[in-house]
């Protein structure tokens, strides 16, 4: 059973907050992969991963057909952070029961403390031109994660947990 | 239409990228390429040291699509996903992937978010791009 470090942790949340930028990896369920980068990242007890739905397309698409995914680090590498986390994601949108389960939490808890990220973590670290103006968040993604393997250099792919 | 990779996208794709793969039946698998041997018009060549390719080589052998980011600073500078069918080749110790490349997507927060680039004329997607960014990895 995966149980994330305090370092992951410390890593996986908004990069103005110390935290880093991250990838979401995912497929159809025929194969056809996608990969976007996400800013709204935080973890959540010790297996769980946390990602905004703002401007989600293919990968919410992905999502609802193959819960397969990836999160991993994007931004710093090569610092200590190369991580990749993999398992099992749902986008928990609004209108979701309150008492929906994913893998021990429920659809409640996440959209209460995550539902409206934009006002909770402004983004006032990133460059004017690439924060949009009017954010409209439909949901969470919630990473269940199942295995954590390395992308640092001479180890990509080793095993972590 | 003939994809036509800008010159501030491969400048930024030169600088390392994410990869992700899949299984015919949908289970990724991402990697990460640090040394990019070439970008075209509409081919990058990867060269994957032994680890590197080792991750993504089962899903790769049966499924050729490749999905790509560019890493570190690109995935905030650089919004572009680039995808294709790829084919790999083993020199000395390096494996070469080659993606050929037929879908460009911006990845921009925001309005233009998965705005699809390579449907564009390639003067019209220069001058778009133009618009929005103009800065090049330091």
């Amino acid at each position: 059973m995966v149980k994330l470090t305090s370092e992951m942790k410390d890593g996986l949340r908004v990069p103005g907050k110390g935290g880093s930028l991250v990838y979401l990896a995912t497929s159809s369920v025929d194969g056809k992969p996608n990969i976007a980068a996400m800013r709204y990242v935080d973890s959540y007890k010790d297996d769980k991963i946390l990602i905004s739905d703002m401007f989600l397309l293919k990968t919410k698409t992905n999502l609802k057909e193959n819960p397969e995914c990836i999160i991993a680090i994007c931004h710093p590498m090569d610092s200590g952070r190369d991580w990749v986390f993999k398992g099992k994601a749902i986008d928990i949108e609004y209108g979701f029961p309150p008492d929906f389960d994913w893998y021990g939490i429920k659809a409640k808890e996440i959209l209460d403390g995550w539902g409206d990220w934009h006002h909770k973590e402004p983004p006032d670290e990133v460059p004017p031109d690439v924060v949009y103006s009017k954010p409209a968040q439909r949901g969470v993604v919630v990473l269940h994660v199942e295995k954590i393997y390395s992308i640092e250099k001479s180890k990509v792919g080793e095993k972590i947990q | 239409m003939v994809l036509k990779l800008t010159e501030r996208m491969k400048a930024w794709i030169k600088t390392g990228c994410h990869l992700n793969v899949a299984t015919k039946n949908g289970i990724p698998f991402l990697t990460v390429s640090r040394n990019v041997k070439s970008v075209s018009d509409d081919e990058i060549v990867f060269a994957l040291s032994q680890d590197e390719y080792f991750v993504i080589k089962s899903a790769f052998s049966e499924n050729p699509w490749v999905a790509i980011g560019v890493s570190k600073a690109g995935g905030i500078r650089a919004c572009y996903q680039f995808k294709g069918k790829g084919t790999v080749d083993k020199e000395g110790g390096i494996y070469n992937l080659k993606v050929n490349l037929s879908e460009v997507y911006c990845t921009k927060p925001g309005c233009y978010a998965g705005q699809r680039l390579d449907t564009k004329p390639a003067q019209e997607c220069e001058e778009w791009e133009h618009g929005l960014w103009t800065d090049l990895p330091k």
